[in-house]
């Protein structure tokens, strides 16, 4: 019983996985796509756990930890990347000018 | 089924209706910010009820460990997230005056 619940939250967490994948595809704007990875990681976290569960296999969760960790990683460089590249082209824009 | 896994069962299903009404509401909301405070949901209270649940069907166990270091990473990482991003948003759109408006206390402020 208990595994067959697992099996449907693991059908509605990989429905949601798709609805977040079609948000960032069709986002006009780079941080909306950023706010999806964010969303997306957040799925994958909670997804591996109920998949823990499923499977009874506690050793895919050493997974999640490291997941945890590089989608921070991940999240944090982009956007510093973009936002130091974006305040440099405004500075050269404004000299420019 | 004992009754703690009925329990922990219940919990995440909760989580994951959370983590629905996310999904949903990030197609409906307009504004970034907007975005950003709903998926904040997502990332703290649903992964909360998700893990607490899964602590709970699992029992008195070494996992719940693992659980509480994923969850207390998850939640010392994401406001870092949303931090980050924001900051990128107020930097890179800056028609942010259009989407929020001004407290009136400011607004008698500047015409004073």
């Amino acid at each position: 019983m208990f595994q067959q619940i697992m099996q449907v939250y693991l059908i509605i967490l990989s429905v949601c996985l798709a609805g977040a994948l079609l948000y960032i595809v069709i986002s006009k704007h780079f941080t909306d796509r950023l706010v999806g990875v964010n969303l997306i990681s957040t799925l994958i976290l909670n997804t591996i756990l109920v998949l823990s569960l499923f499977l009874d296999a506690t050793s895919i969760l050493d997974i999640d930890i490291v997941y945890a960790l590089l989608s921070f990683q991940a999240v944090v460089v982009l956007s510093r990347l973009l936002r130091v590249r974006m305040l440099a082209q405004k500075k050269k824009g404004g000299k420019g000018k | 089924m004992t009754v703690l896994e009925l329990i922990g069962s219940i919990l995440m299903g909760l989580g994951i209706l959370l983590m629905v009404i996310v999904v949903i509401s990030v197609f409906r909301l307009g504004f970034v910010i907007n975005r950003m405070h709903v998926t904040a949901i997502a990332d703290t209270l649903a992964t909360l009820l998700i893990f607490l649940g899964g602590a709970l069907s699992e029992g008195l166990h070494w996992v719940n460990l693992k659980l509480i270091l994923i969850l207390a990473l998850q939640w010392f990482t994401v406001p870092v997230c949303g931090h980050m991003i924001t900051q990128l948003e107020y930097a890179v759109v800056g028609d942010l005056e259009e989407h929020c408006k001004p407290l009136p206390e400011d607004e008698k402020g500047e015409e004073s």
